[in-house]
């Protein structure tokens, strides 16, 4: 009797806690400017793994961008998590994003000034000599 | 199965714990350089988290994870944050470990 009203805990237990893997991450830069914090988040219920789309992450970018208006939004942590509440029948799909809502930049983006520019190619376009449109040629030098 | 195969296998799969690691996703971001490199410093920040069974209920440590890195760069920013999510798999349980390194510049 002992033994399986433990059986049964151990059951309901698992059953009843979602056991939670993670699926993917990524980051972007992160600014300096860390002042204001914003998160969305979307989720969708899987039953017996029957998903038929995945748009429901597509809403994440805009809502975003709505929480930032006239900033940009850097510093992004995505996570995507799948909650199991019962194996095979019942799952949770879970994508968080966080990032920072800063201001635009005042000044355009620079590069690295120590490194040496590119050489220009010498191209030219052979289209008289029968050459496809949009094709390029370089130059031998003899 | 006799009590010696048991023992057997059970020494041999403790024997060969934490001696296999899969890697999941690497990620790297943007590279955002606002200056010449010299005036950047890598840092990296690593989270970890124990599950037996899978059971766990949470993924929170990805975050702690994320939130070192800012703590190691304060009032600077961040880039190039090549991320890395890999799991190094036990006697019946498993670490996952996240790797978080990036550039600070300041």
């Amino acid at each position: 009797m002992m033994q399986r009203l433990w059986c049964l805990a151990l059951v309901l237990a698992l059953c009843g806690t979602g056991c939670a893997h993670l699926n993917s991450v990524s980051t972007t830069s992160v600014p300096a400017d860390r002042g204001t914090p914003v998160e969305v988040n979307a989720s969708r219920f899987v039953f017996l793994y029957l998903n038929f789309d995945n748009d429901y992450v597509n809403e994440m970018t805009k809502e975003l961008a709505a929480k930032c208006p006239n900033g940009r939004v850097e510093g992004i942590l995505t996570k995507m998590e799948k909650v199991t509440y019962f194996p095979l029948f019942a799952h949770s799909i879970k994508v968080y994003a966080t990032g920072y809502c800063v201001a635009p930049a005042a000044t355009p983006v620079t590069v690295n000034p120590t490194a040496p520019a590119p050489p220009a190619p010498d191209v030219e376009d052979d289209e008289e000599e029968g050459g496809l449109e949009g094709d390029t040629f370089i130059e031998e030098e003899p | 199965m006799s009590a010696r195969t048991v023992f057997m296998v059970a020494a041999i799969a403790l024997a060969g714990s934490a001696c296999s690691h899969s890697v999941h996703v690497t990620h790297t971001s943007d590279f955002h350089f606002e200056g010449p490199p010299e005036r950047y410093k890598v840092i990296e920040a690593t989270a970890e988290q124990f599950t037996f069974l899978g059971m766990v209920g949470q993924t929170e440590y990805v975050d702690q994870a994320f939130a070192d890195l800012q703590a190691k760069c304060p009032g600077g920013h961040v880039t190039g944050i090549q991320t890395r999510y890999s799991t190094s798999h036990g006697f019946f349980s498993w670490t996952n470990k996240v790797v978080m390194r990036g550039y600070c510049g300041r």
